[in-house]
């Protein structure tokens, strides 16, 4: 029998938020919002930087082939999803995820489809870019491509 | 596990709380701490490093944990199982909401079991974390103390041991049932319990 010891523990949490005073949940939620919303450009003009650091970050990924560069591609199209979702651009959020799933798979898959790569970094470098943000029908026509670019590739593997 | 929804006029309590805030993305942490700001947090302890949060954790008496888990010097999952075995009380039973951006299912697991209390995927709008945070506070899960874990119990519902085992806990009921040890219901007994009663007075 393995030693294995159950315990409980007081939640200091619930204790902290039963003291008197606070604020309603509403209040709570816009005071979030308004605060997050001013910090908005500054975001949004770290999130063009990243997406223009992705073509580089890919291109020196497919030339030396090494994990370090291809960790560094992933790593950088997370934060791009992390920061786009967080201000609700959805297409950049969703095609950055789908670059992460493609560069998370293809160590286990065996090999990079750097074709699929390259039309996710185009697509995220435009999307994340200020024409990107403004123009509705292009985002809506690159993520419906780049939907059928990781189908196909989901589909080869 | 259930997520009881939040009513607009439900009442959060954050201001004097100490909240660990662990992302080694600078906007990503700017948009927690603006985020917890919003809520009514006035000092929030902000880290973009494990190594600074370990210091925090040595420092402070902690509420709260929220961490991100792609930090730069050592990942999220690393830092909540250096916590739940640093031995630092009480911070090592804080309860830890892990932030995850591109997720799998096993880095859901991962996360299970390296000892956080939930999993939140970001982006994590307002209302997402505060759900998570009231259902933090209303955390009453034992703390499970094994070899190969520390945290929270994995276990959300109490299933009893496995069929045919005795069971490891004090508190195990066993799956036989024994003889009854009071006098059984009559029938008269059982249809009085049916039967509408005039409240008396």
């Amino acid at each position: 029998m393995s030693d294995v010891r159950v315990f409980k523990v007081e939640n200091r949490l619930a204790k902290v938020m039963r003291l008197p005073g606070g604020r309603t949940v509403a209040e709570a939620l816009r005071g979030a919002d308004s605060r997050v919303a001013s910090i908005r450009d500054r975001c949004l003009t770290t999130l063009a930087t990243k997406g223009a650091q992705l073509q580089r970050l890919s291109e020196e990924a497919k030339a030396g082939q090494d994990t370090v560069s291809l960790t560094a591609l992933y790593a950088t199209a997370n934060d791009i999803y992390s920061i786009a979702g967080a201000f609700g651009m959805k297409e950049a959020a969703e095609a950055a995820y789908s670059l992460c799933d493609l560069v998370d798979d293809s160590p286990e898959r065996g090999a990079i489809n750097w074709p699929a790569v390259k039309v996710h970094v185009d697509g995220v470098r435009f999307l994340c870019s200020e024409a990107g943000a403004v123009d509705s029908p292009v985002r809506v026509a690159i993520i419906t491509g780049l939907r059928e670019v990781a189908a196909r590739f989901a589909a080869e593997n | 596990m259930t997520l009881s929804p939040l009513l607009t006029s439900d009442k959060i309590n954050l201001a004097n709380a100490e909240v660990l805030l662990l992302d080694s993305q600078p906007d990503g942490l700017d948009i927690l701490c603006q985020t917890f700001a919003g809520f009514g947090l006035h000092t929030p302890h902000r880290c973009a490093s494990a190594a600074e949060a370990m210091a925090v954790v040595q420092e402070r008496e902690l509420n709260l944990i929220i961490a991100d888990t792609a930090v730069s010097d050592m990942d999220g999952y690393e830092f909540v199982r250096w916590l739940r075995r640093s031995g630092v009380k009480p911070n090592c039973f804080a309860p830890v909401l892990l932030l995850t951006g591109h997720t799998k299912a096993s880095h859901v697991a991962k996360a299970r079991d390296c000892g956080a209390n939930m999993v939140v995927r970001k982006p994590a709008s307002p209302m997402v974390l505060l759900q998570r945070i009231t259902w933090a506070a209303r955390e009453t899960r034992a703390f499970v103390e094994a070899p190969n874990y520390y945290g929270p119990d994995r276990r959300h519902r109490v299933l009893g041991p496995p069929a045919a085992m005795k069971g490891r806990r004090h508190d195990d009921l066993s799956a036989a049932v024994g003889k009854a040890t009071t006098p059984n219901l009559d029938q008269d007994d059982i249809d009085a319990l049916f039967q509408p009663k005039k409240a008396a007075g």
